[in-house]
């Protein structure tokens, strides 16, 4: 009982500790995008990132069983399916209706990362000691990047594989890297529907270049799917200014959780028929 | 006068903002047909739905003959209309509103895609997509 009591006060403790700092540098970061200073080891605060939503135009060679994951996979974003390819990668070039397709998120399943990066929804960064959180505003995912030093788990494939990772990070320089492994191969890459397996391995490079904007570059290496290592665009993120994130004097997140009550009342309602679908 | 001016203006500026989100929200493109001029009707307001990450806006139409349709229209995400300044109540049961809508691809199916919502004082509210149609494959 009281080994007990001494865990949740340390927890409790932890918890009080990690999210002041986070508060903490929260406010430095806004009042340094005033001011036009920066520390560029410190990446705490609410960014959106611009962009389509895909990982890059281009795109490595699949394998065989890369292909046949590929074909399985129906996204709505993009161009129509059959529409003339005028040059671009059959994969920005093949959406179907969503009550036609198959994107898991579509039922409101956890999007996973990298995809949930391009949702044109903000990512609050809160840097803490041992750890940094990603916290997504759209489906209200958090995500933990350690920074305590750690290795990776023995023997990951044996551990429950993952929507957002086990994730390391570290600073070489000015650049926060982020490696990470244990995926969930059910997850796409992005919006276009292209896959992965469970033995991908994703590397995130971060850029603080002024006060408020940000720079990542990921790469995907997923031999069993890409021939090559697939590069990123460069993904530019900006600092969200406090008072796009204020209604009704309220500021924060709104909350952006994907319920399925609500989808499935939509799905029904609305998207299906749309889609030609009577379900 | 003074005040149609500025919510057209304001419309304008609150669609540029959120343009990046709204052009490329899944399917909308493909589900519904923006390649032919949208329909504007008459409509009443059944249910509002405030939801995410689709909102839902469900109207009664008087067809030619008038005969009452129930049509179902697909809003944007509460995320981008709220950052627009509408919220739940910006529409309620009963209200008659002009509505302008892109139909479903489907023929015959009583769906659409929001291009706008006109109330009877001439204020804008709730801006999806836009009054024109767009050429090639309609994907915005």
């Amino acid at each position: 009982m009281r080994n007990r009591l001494k865990s949740l006060v340390v927890a409790l403790l932890a918890m009080a500790s990690f999210s002041s700092i986070g508060l903490a540098q929260t406010t430095t970061s806004r009042a340094s995008a005033v001011s036009g200073q920066f520390d560029a080891h410190d990446l705490t605060g609410v960014w959106q990132r611009g962009g389509d939503r895909g990982i890059n135009p281009v795109v490595p060679e699949m394998t065989p069983e890369g292909l046949k994951m590929f074909n399985a996979n129906k996204p709505s974003y993009g161009r129509p399916l059959g529409a003339p390819l005028n040059g671009e990668h059959i994969g920005r070039v093949r959406a179907v209706p969503p009550a036609q397709g198959n994107s898991l998120v579509g039922d409101c399943n956890p999007p996973g990362v990298p995809r949930l990066y391009f949702e044109p929804e903000p990512v609050e960064f809160i840097q803490g000691p041992g750890k940094l959180l990603q916290f997504f505003s759209w489906t209200r995912a958090l995500r933990e990047i350690w920074t305590d030093g750690r290795m990776f788990p023995e023997d990951v494939d044996a551990l429950m594989p993952t929507w957002y990772g086990y994730n390391i990070g570290k600073w070489e320089g000015d650049t926060f890297v982020v490696d990470s492994l244990g995926y969930d191969e059910r997850s796409w890459l992005d919006h276009f529907g292209y896959p992965h397996s469970a033995g991908m391995r994703m590397q995130e490079r971060f850029r603080r270049v002024s006060a408020d904007t940000m720079e990542m570059v990921l790469t995907i290496n997923d031999p069993l799917i890409y021939k090559t290592p697939w590069v990123s665009q460069k993904n530019i993120f900006k600092l969200v200014p406090r008072k796009e994130l204020t209604l009704n004097g309220w500021y924060g997140f709104l909350e952006g959780i994907c319920a399925p009550i609500d989808e499935g009342d939509f799905n029904s309602r609305v998207r299906n028929p749309a889609g030609g679908v009577t379900r | 006068m003074k005040k149609r001016l500025f919510t057209a203006v304001a419309s304008i500026v609150g669609i540029l903002a959120v343009s990046g989100s709204t052009l490329a929200h899944h399917g909308t493109g493909i589900s519904y047909d923006l390649t032919v001029r949208p329909v504007t009707a008459r409509a009443t307001v059944t249910e509002f739905k405030w939801a995410n990450p689709h909102i839902g806006i469900y109207v009664d139409i008087k067809d030619d003959t008038g005969h009452i349709e129930n049509w179902s229209i697909e809003g944007n995400s509460p995320y981008n209309w709220a950052r627009m300044g509408w919220n739940r109540k910006t529409l309620k049961v009963g209200d008659e509103i002009t509505l302008t809508f892109y139909r479903s691809k489907v023929p015959g199916v009583h769906a659409g895609v929001i291009a706008k919502a006109v109330l009877p004082d001439g204020t804008e509210v709730l801006r999806f997509q836009r009054d024109e149609p767009t050429a090639g494959d309609g994907v915005r």
